[in-house]
């Protein structure tokens, strides 16, 4: 068994496929390796449709978009470790510590690195939830894995905290399937979910949709009994008067999903405070020479059509890195930061390079703006300006930044209009 | 009279609005970004209609639930008339992504195409 590849990838979602098979056609030895006995990543379980819009022009249910992906890896005749976990990366030997069902334990050696490992869903540990602890609580995620992979029933009667889009969507395969679902509760005064979801979701079967609610009661012994939930004043607190208890036997959390970066951590690469991803250039390198990152484990995208080129442009980098490893000077690099009203962006570092005239670059701003307008800039000149209207910290922004002429920290703003 | 909906066919989302005559009959629709926006509003008036997703079992397979949707979108008064003829329904290991299936309702015949290639137990990818 070969154990020395140019390139190496953790993960085998739709970020890391796409990232293998752009490896591979740059010339690079390429492994894949998955924990789980099946590629596709999370998109397994998301069979509802409206996948793919970007990428393939079609709407597809997330196991066809995955399917169309691993189908393609095939052909490149990439190689790929299922069922294999990577327990450690130790940077500094360019070498990572894997076990595997059919391979035992054993230490694999790389040039480049990529880490595809994706996000999961914050818990009820992240959310401040008083109240017993009975069965009846998931995570829309395991939910949705429960009912879509296993074919369970999870409950009867489901009440939903959190608008997030697999909440949204888990509101409606529940109805489907025969549950009552009687009410979403949004702390915020706006959903995170998108539009469409709200409409399709919630709308088309008669859920209630709770602005600024949440839930600060669970009841029951051993199995959910019922929650008490209660609007909420613009300091997030509950308001006493407002307290109503609804019976119901399961509680779905959809609370928000974070990069998956265990890790990422372990192997000493610095993580970015806002997005909770790696610190990444515009080429998806991080912080540690060689290792780059892509999909949701650097950034929550919106759509899986943005993660699959996230992952074509690491795939890209990682093996012309591989490639060109021993004659390459890393170059200094210049820091992004956060000016007013962004929550969050990538890249948090620039290098120069000489491949193209702009690069790409993701926010989310930190809260409801009617009409902003974006800067991009260092202290000599402005790199991309625009005004935009209804940005909503639900929606990702993606723009193209030309580079700077001047060594000088950049800084992003939007400025509300 | 006037309907607010928000169009669902791409993840723009745009808000609609609809105006119809007074016997309910679509007459014109604004806030569309494109072309789409318009049919989409014209049958959510008429017709509204959705593809719908869901699972089945599967017999001998690799995994338990194969995921399967309908062909082409059905009017929303058929949707329950179709999950409960799936939910009975089973197919043999191994199917394709892309066979195409057809579900007896009580309403009508559901087309549906498979979502996911199942192959049987133990055999290797
Ligand atoms: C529950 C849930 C539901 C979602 N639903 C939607 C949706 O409806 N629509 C949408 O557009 N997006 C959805 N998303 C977002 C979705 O994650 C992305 O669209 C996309 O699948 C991300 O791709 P990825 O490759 O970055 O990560 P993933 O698809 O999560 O893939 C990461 C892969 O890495 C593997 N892995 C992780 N750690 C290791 C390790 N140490 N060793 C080996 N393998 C490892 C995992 O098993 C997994 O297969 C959902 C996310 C979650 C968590
Ligand atoms: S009107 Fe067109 S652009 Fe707007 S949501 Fe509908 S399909 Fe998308």
């Amino acid at each position: 068994m070969k154990n020395s590849f140019d390139v190496v990838i953790i993960g085998g979602g739709p970020a890391g496929i796409a990232a293998a098979i752009e490896s591979k056609a740059n010339g690079a030895s390429t492994l894949i390796i998955e924990r789980d006995a099946f590629l596709g990543g999370i998109l397994n379980q998301c069979i509802h449709n409206g996948f793919g819009l970007t990428r393939y022009n079609e709407e597809l249910t997330g196991p066809e978009y995955a399917e169309r992906e691993i189908n393609q890896l095939t052909r490149a005749e990439v190689t790929v470790y299922k069922n294999t976990m990577v327990v450690t990366i130790d940077a500094k030997e360019h070498r990572i510590k894997i076990v595997s069902k059919d391979y035992g334990v054993l230490w694999i050696n790389y040039t480049s690195l990529v880490l595809a490992m994706g996000c999961r869903e914050r818990a009820r540990g992240s959310v401040i939830l008083p109240g017993k602890r009975p069965a009846g609580v998931f995570t829309a995620g395991t939910a949705q894995f429960y009912i879509n992979i296993m074919g369970q029933k999870i409950g009867n009667t489901v009440f939903v905290l959190g608008s997030g889009d697999i909440g949204l969507i888990m509101a409606r395969r529940l109805s489907l399937e025969g549950c009552k679902v009687i009410g979403v509760a949004e702390i915020r005064s706006f959903s995170s979910g998108l539009n469409r979801n709200i409409a399709q979701c919630l709308e088309d079967y008669s859920i209630p949709l709770m602005l600024e609610h949440t839930v600060v009661e669970v009841h029951g012994d051993s199995r959910v009994t019922g929650v008490t939930v209660a609007r909420v004043n613009e300091r997030y607190e509950p308001i006493e008067s407002t307290k109503a208890f609804y019976a119901c036997d399961t509680l779905l959390l959809s609370v928000g999903l974070i990069p998956e970066n265990e890790l990422t951590v372990q192997a000493g690469i610095k993580l970015d405070a806002y997005t909770k991803g790696p610190v990444v250039n515009q080429e998806l390198e991080t912080e540690v020479d060689g290792v780059f990152a892509c999909g949701n484990v650097t950034f929550v995208h919106d759509l899986v059509d943005y993660v699959s080129a996230s992952g074509k442009r690491a795939g890209h980098a990682a093996a012309l890195y591989a490639l060109e490893a021993e004659t390459r000077q890393r170059e200094m690099a210049i820091s992004v930061s956060l000016g007013s009203n962004i929550a969050m962006l990538m890249p948090q570092r620039i290098v120069k390079q000489n491949r193209s005239e702009a690069f790409e670059m993701m926010l989310r701003v930190s809260k409801r703006i009617e009409k902003g307008k974006i800067i991009v800039s260092n202290d000599r000149e402005i790199l991309y300006t625009a005004i935009r209207s209804y940005l909503s910290p639900g929606e990702a922004i993606t723009l193209s930044v030309n580079y700077p002429n001047f060594n000088l920290p950049i800084k992003v703003n939007v400025i509300e209009l | 009279m006037d309907v607010n909906k928000i169009c669902i066919v791409c993840p723009k989302g745009c808000h609609l609005n609809i105006e119809m005559n007074r016997d309910n009959a679509f007459l014109r629709v604004t806030g569309n970004l494109c072309i789409r926006g318009e049919q989409y509003a014209r049958e959510e008036i008429d017709n509204p209609k959705r593809i719908i997703t869901t699972t089945i079992k599967v017999i001998e397979g690799s995994i338990k639930r194969v995921p399967i949707k309908t062909a082409t979108s059905i009017s929303k008064s058929q949707i329950e008339d179709f999950i409960t003829s799936a939910t009975s329904m089973a197919v043999n290991a191994p199917v394709y992504m892309g066979d195409v299936l057809t579900i007896d309702g009580i309403q009508m015949k559901y087309i549906c195409v498979i979502g996911r290639t199942v192959l049987k137990v133990d055999t290797k990818l």
